[in-house]
C-alpha cells in the first residue's frame, strides 16, 4: 500500500472489521463503488454480511448460496458501512464508530440476549 | 497446546518457569485419541518399522505451529483469519465446512474415548458416562480461564509419561528401535496407510487452529516470539517422544502375539504389562486428561474457525456475553458431539476417519499460513528466513503427497483392517 | 490380560469392562462365521474357528465373573495362549 495505490483485494476485501471500541464486528464481504460508465469510480462503502457471499461464488452455486446464506437484503443479511467510517487499515479495518451505531452488532445482540441468561456470563 | 503468556517482565527466572510449565502442558496436551489408536496399531502390526513417521509428523506440526504462532503474534491474525484473507471467500468457505465436519467427528471421537476410559475405571453404563464427560467438559470450559484449562489437562495428561517409562522398562532391542527411526518402506498398502495415519495423527489441523488462536488469547507480543518458538519446538518434540513410546510399548507387548489393538483398553494393557495396576491407572488417567484436553481444543477450534471466518467477536478472554456467538458455537459443538456418540458409533472407528480426513484437508490451511509467514508486508523482520522457507515448502510437498494418498489408502485397506 | 490377572497386576473394573469388549468381539466373530455361507471344503475349519471363538469368549467371561481368582486366570492364560496358536495355524491353512 502506498499513498497513491491500495490493493483493495489484498488489503481490504475479506478483512476483519473492528469498531472504535476494538470489538470485532464482521468482515468486508464486498465493496461498493459509485460512478457510472465513463466516470471515475469511487469506493463508496463496505458491504458486510453473509448475504453478499452468493455473488462471489461460482455461477452454478449462486442459487444454492443465496438460499443458504441470504440474498443480500440491506439491513437484514447485509450491512452497508460508508467508506467515510473507515478510520485505519492495518491488519484489520478499524472503523470510526461503534458496531451498534453502524448496524453491525445485530447478530451478536440476538445471541447475547440468550447468553446473558447463563450464570456468570 | 499453548502456554500461559502473561505480560513477560524482565525477570529471567519467571520467564524460564513460564517456558518450562508451558512445555509440560504441551507434552501432556500433545497426545490425543488419534495417537493412542494409530500409534498403538502401528507398533502392534509393524513393530518398530513405522517409528520414522513420528518425527516426520512432529517436525511438521512444529513448523506449522511455529509459523501460525508467529503470524498470530506479529500480525494479530489467527490462522483462519489468514485463510479467509489470503485465499478468499470460496476457498475459505470450503475449508471452513471441511474443518467443521472434521472437528465435529474428532470431538465426538474424543468424547467417546473419554467415556470408554471412564468406564474402564468405574464400570458404569457408557451412556451415562458420555453425558458426564460432556457436562464436565462444558462446565470446566465455561468457568475455568483459558490458562487454567491448558494447565489442568496438560499437566494431568503427563500421566501418559508412564508409556515412556514402560518403553524403557520393557527393554526393547534398541538397535532395532534406532533402525526404525530411519525411513524405510514396506511394499504394502497397509503400511502406507499407517504412514499416513501416524503422520496425520501428529499433524492435526485443529491443534494448529487452537495454538494460533491461543497466541491471541494469551496476548502474546513480539517479546513472546521466543516463547512461541520454545513451545512449538520443545513442547511438540517432547510430545513426540510420548508418541514414539506408544509405538515401542505396542511393539513389545502386541507384535509377537499378533494382537491387533482395536480398543483403548488394549492400549492401556501395554502400561499394565510393564507396571501392573499402577501402570494401568496412570495410563488411564493420562488418557482421560489427554483426550479430554483434545476434546476442549476441538470444540474451541471449531468455534474459533467459525467466528474467525465470519468476523464475529471471539475468545475465552472475553466474557460469554461479549462473545455470545462464539460461546454458543462451542456449546453447540459439544451438544452435537454428544448426540453423535450416544448413537453408539465406535469412537475408535470415528478416530480413524477423523485423522484421515484431517490429512486430506490439511493443505487448505497449511498453504495460507506459509504464504503469510513468508510475506514481509505482514511480517516485517519476522517473515520466514531462507531455512524456514525451505523447510516450509518441503513440508507442503510432504503434506500434499500424504493428503492425496489418504482416501485411496483408506478404501484399499478397508480402514486398516486389511 | 489373563497373565496380568494371574499375577494380581490388574484392576477389577478394567478386567470386567475390557473383558466384556473382547468377549463380545469373540462372540461377534463366532456369529459372523456361523451366518456367512461357506464352501463345503471350508466347513470343517470354519466349525473349528467357531468353537475357538466360543472357547475364547467363555474363558474371558470366567475371568470377568471372578477377576480376583488368580488360579483360574493362570489356567485361562495357558488355554488362551494355546487357542491363539490354534487360531494362527488355522488362519495359515486357509
Amino acid at each position: 500500500m502506498t499513498p497513491d495505490h491500495m490493493d483493495l483485494v489484498y488489503r481490504v476485501l475479506d478483512d476483519q472489521l473492528v469498531d472504535v471500541d476494538g470489538r470485532r464486528c464482521g468482515r468486508v464481504d464486498d465493496l461498493e463503488f459509485d460512478g457510472g460508465p465513463g466516470e471515475q469510480p469511487r469506493l463508496s462503502a463496505i458491504l458486510s454480511g453473509s448475504g453478499m457471499w452468493h455473488r462471489r461464488m461460482p455461477r452454478v452455486l449462486r442459487t444454492a448460496g443465496a438460499r443458504i446464506f441470504g440474498t443480500g437484503v440491506l439491513g437484514e443479511d447485509v450491512i452497508r458501512v460508508p467508506w467515510e467510517q473507515v478510520g485505519e487499515i492495518t491488519s484489520t479495518i478499524r472503523l470510526k464508530a461503534k458496531a451498534t451505531e453502524l448496524g453491525l452488532a445485530q447478530g451478536e445482540e440476538e445471541a447475547a440476549r440468550f447468553v446473558r441468561k447463563f450464570p456468570k456470563s | 497446546m499453548g502456554v500461559e503468556g502473561q505480560e513477560v517482565g524482565g525477570n529471567a527466572v519467571t520467564k524460564f518457569f513460564q517456558i518450562a510449565l508451558g512445555i509440560i502442558a504441551a507434552i501432556g496436551g500433545f497426545v490425543d485419541i488419534g495417537e493412542l489408536v494409530f500409534n498403538t496399531q502401528a507398533g502392534a502390526d509393524f513393530r518398530f518399522t513405522l517409528l520414522w513417521a513420528v518425527p516426520v509428523g512432529v517436525i511438521g506440526i512444529v513448523v506449522f505451529a511455529e509459523m501460525t504462532g508467529r503470524v498470530a503474534t506479529v500480525s494479530g491474525r489467527p490462522i483462519f483469519d489468514v485463510v479467509r484473507m489470503r485465499m478468499g471467500l470460496n476457498v475459505a468457505l470450503v475449508t471452513l465446512v471441511a474443518s467443521l465436519l472434521i472437528n465435529l467427528i474428532t470431538l465426538a471421537a474424543e468424547v467417546g474415548g473419554m467415556a470408554i476410559v471412564l468406564q474402564l475405571l468405574f464400570d458404569v453404563n457408557v451412556a451415562t458416562l458420555i453425558l458426564l464427560a460432556v457436562v464436565a467438559l462444558v462446565l470446566i470450559v465455561y468457568f475455568v480461564p483459558f490458562g487454567g484449562i491448558e494447565r489442568l489437562f496438560g499437566y494431568l495428561g503427563c500421566a501418559l509419561l508412564v508409556y515412556v517409562a514402560a518403553a524403557i522398562h520393557l527393554e526393547p532391542n534398541w538397535h532395532q528401535v534406532a533402525s526404525g527411526l530411519l525411513p524405510s518402506w514396506h511394499p504394502s498398502a497397509l503400511y502406507a496407510y499407517f504412514v499416513v495415519g501416524v503422520i496425520g495423527a501428529a499433524l492435526v489441523p485443529y491443534e494448529v487452529y487452537f495454538y494460533s488462536s491461543g497466541a491471541i488469547e494469551d496476548r502474546w507480543k513480539i517479546s513472546d516470539l521466543n516463547l512461541n518458538r520454545a513451545n512449538a519446538i520443545l513442547g511438540f518434540t517432547l510430545g513426540g517422544i510420548l508418541s514414539i513410546a506408544l509405538i515401542i510399548v505396542a511393539a513389545e507387548v502386541f507384535f509377537a502375539p499378533q494382537v491387533h489393538p482395536g480398543y483403548l483398553g488394549t492400549t492401556a494393557l501395554g502400561a499394565e504389562r510393564a507396571y501392573g495396576e499402577a501402570g494401568l491407572l496412570l495410563a488411564l488417567l493420562g488418557m482421560l486428561f489427554a483426550v479430554g484436553g483434545a476434546a476442549v481444543e476441538c470444540a474451541f477450534s471449531g468455534a474459533y474457525t467459525l467466528a474467525q471466518f465470519a468476523g464475529w467477536e471471539w475468545g475465552k478472554y472475553r466474557r460469554p456475553r461479549d462473545a455470545p456467538r462464539f460461546t454458543l458455537a462451542w456449546l453447540i459443538f459439544f451438544a452435537l458431539a454428544f448426540v453423535i456418540v450416544e448413537t453408539g458409533v465406535d469412537p475408535v472407528l470415528l478416530t480413524e476417519y477423523a485423522v484421515i480426513f484431517s490429512v486430506v484437508a490439511l493443505p487448505l490451511t497449511y498453504l495460507p499460513a506459509l504464504l503469510i509467514a513468508r510475506d514481509k508486508t505482514f511480517m516485517g523482520d519476522h517473515a520466514n528466513g531462507i531455512l524456514a522457507n525451505a523447510v516450509g515448502w518441503l513440508y507442503f510437498v510432504i503434506i500434499l503427497v500424504v493428503s492425496v494418498a489418504a482416501i485411496p489408502l483408506l478404501l484399499v485397506t478397508d480402514g486398516g483392517a486389511v | 490380560m489373563a497373565g496380568d490377572v494371574a499375577r494380581g497386576r490388574s484392576k477389577t473394573t478394567f478386567v470386567r469392562v475390557h473383558g466384556s469388549e473382547l468377549s463380545a468381539q469373540a462372540q461377534h466373530e463366532a456369529e459372523k462365521l456361523n451366518d456367512d455361507p461357506v464352501a463345503p471344503s471350508l466347513k470343517s475349519p470354519v466349525e473349528s474357528a467357531i468353537t475357538l471363538a466360543s472357547d475364547v469368549g467363555g474363558a474371558i467371561d470366567e475371568m470377568r465373573v471372578s477377576p480376583q481368582d488368580r488360579q483360574q486366570a493362570m489356567e485361562n492364560e495357558a488355554k488362551l495362549h494355546e487357542w491363539a496358536l490354534k487360531a494362527r495355524k488355522l488362519a495359515e491353512t486357509l
